[in-house]
């Protein structure tokens, strides 16, 4: 995975992340993030060589719990998908925003051997 | 995706309190394209209005991309009519919840819509991300 840190200025930053899937069909990075939160998230499979479709992006935090709250699963392996991120509260289902802090695993799986595409992560300093 | 440049644009932007309105004449090419760079550095996506010079039913087609490569309006610019005024107030739709519409340049437009039509559209945008943050309760 190759991280690109794309800065728009006033906190926002837009994160890039392009991986190729090992034998395994997984791809994983560290990446630490100031606090901020996370808006948008953006797939982008590789029109040469695309990754299997239905892979997931995860988000794992310390606890390797997903961030992303399985936001993330099933991407398409052919067109660029937008989402819109959000957090459910477990105990009363009240929705909020997802914030980042700290250190975070970008995970990809069931991608297939060899897949490729990118991740952007968009995300607005607090 | 976006392909290169095409048709023709004239831009002009105007500051309304704390809102800056883009307005953008357009004129598609001999494919009905217009393809052009955004002069937003960044800022919050508020409304749109959109008009052309059609006096047949036809629709067209105004999406956004950043360096993400999607559109950032969300498909909210699909489908437009070429022979009405469109207006739309532009919001990301996250679980049961609208919210503001972020973006960093660069920015490129996108319209697609019948050969040689001409057109205004108006983009109007806050050059901060203050509704983001509010929306997010940490203003």
């Amino acid at each position: 995975m190759i991280p690109t840190r794309i800065d728009c200025g006033d906190g926002l930053t837009i994160w890039r992340i392009d991986w190729t899937a090992d034998s395994a069909g997984e791809a994983e990075r560290w990446l630490r993030f100031p606090r901020s939160i996370l808006d948008r998230i953006v797939t982008v499979p590789d029109a040469g060589k695309p990754p299997s479709a239905n892979y997931d992006l995860q988000v794992l935090d310390a606890q390797t719990q997903d961030v992303l709250g399985g936001l993330g699963a099933n991407r398409s392996a052919s067109a660029t998908e937008l989402v819109n991120v959000y957090a459910v509260d477990t105990t009363d289902g009240d929705e909020g925003e997802i914030m980042l802090g700290g250190e975070y695993l970008i995970s990809i799986s069931a991608a297939g051997s060899g897949g490729r595409g990118s991740v952007y992560l968009v995300c607005l300093a607090l | 995706m976006l392909g290169p440049k095409a048709g023709t644009v004239t831009i002009r932007e105007e500051q309304r309190g704390n809102v800056r309105a883009l307005a953008l004449f357009w004129i598609a090419d001999s494919a009905g394209a217009l393809r052009c760079e955004l002069p937003i550095a960044r800022g919050t996506l508020i409304s749109f209005t959109g008009w052309t010079n059609a006096t047949a039913a036809a629709t067209y087609n105004v999406r956004i991309y950043d360096s993400t490569l999607a559109d950032v309006l969300q498909a909210q610019g699909l489908s437009l009519s070429e022979t009405a005024a469109e207006r739309a107030a532009l919001a990301a739709l996250a679980g049961s919840r609208n919210r503001p519409i972020i973006v960093g340049g660069p920015l490129w437009l996108d319209i697609s819509a019948s050969a040689g039509r001409q057109g205004k559209l108006t983009l109007n945008y806050r050059p901060d991300f203050a509704l983001r943050r509010e929306a997010a309760g940490v203003a």
